[in-house]
């Protein structure tokens, strides 16, 4: 499988989970730290970092040092590209009845 | 809100004619995309095209309805989808023209769920300022 759907993989896994579209919403707000985050999930740190992990994998969070914490940002981005592929398959389907319709009609004249 | 894809056309043309195009493969092949289906109720066919994002170019599909010239149903698991989403197909003849009526439904799979969470969270309007911010 080619990197590319490997990662488009990744984002969907990413956001499939409850817990870590929970993380996303409160990093809507900002930048915030492991321990601000775990403090709405009732979860341990390191439970929490997992998650992170993976929504860093994906390409949904960035991290950087503050001090001797890590701190988390939302890659806006990145999500923006799933909505472009919900977009797609809506459009899809549109693009096809369009198609269908020029079938339709060709196959009279002929 | 609804989070299945709905579409409803009108096409100048017989049910038949509308029901031939719906049904067989090489009309298919040439409006839809290049395919192995059957008018069998269990048939397990695949629709072929090019990879796009979160698409590998391949829809798995099975035939699951099949009432001629009335309705026709497909499950079809395609890309980013852990479980096949439901195509139907329902016909209507509307004097000399036909209605047809397309919805796409059962996204409970990866993208089933990145899609009512993206449609049910009013991530949309966030997202178009995410771009605008990205291309000013």
């Amino acid at each position: 499988m080619p990197t590319s759907q490997r990662t488009d993989f990744d984002l969907f896994t990413a956001i499939a989970d409850p817990t870590r579209r929970g993380i996303v919403d409160l990093l809507k707000t900002g930048d915030q730290s492991v321990s601000s985050l775990a403090a709405p999930f009732r979860m341990s740190r390191p439970a929490i970092s997992q998650h992170l992990r993976v929504l860093r994998l994906a390409g949904l969070v960035t991290e950087r040092r503050v001090g001797r914490e890590r701190h988390y940002g939302l890659q806006a981005a990145r999500l923006r590209e799933v909505y472009d592929w919900v977009q797609q398959y809506q459009q899809f389907w549109t693009t096809k009845l369009e198609a269908l319709g020029t079938f339709l009609d060709t196959k009279v004249q002929s | 809100m609804n989070r299945d894809i709905r579409l409803e056309m009108r096409y100048p043309h017989s049910l038949e004619r509308v029901w031939h195009a719906l049904t067989d493969r090489e009309a298919l092949a040439l409006w839809l995309m290049p395919n192995t289906f059957e008018s069998q109720v269990g048939h397990q066919f695949e629709f072929r095209t090019r990879p796009a994002l979160g698409f590998d170019g391949i829809v798995r599909c099975q035939v699951t309805i099949l009432e001629p010239q009335h309705r026709l149903a497909y499950t079809w698991l395609g890309g980013a989808m852990n479980k096949p989403t439901m195509v139907t197909w329902t016909l209507e003849a509307e004097n000399t023209s036909t209605k047809v009526i397309l919805e796409h439904t059962g996204f409970e799979g990866i993208g089933g769920i990145a899609i009512s969470y993206l449609l049910g969270n009013g991530w949309q309007r966030m997202l178009q300022n995410a771009l605008s911010k990205i291309l000013e």
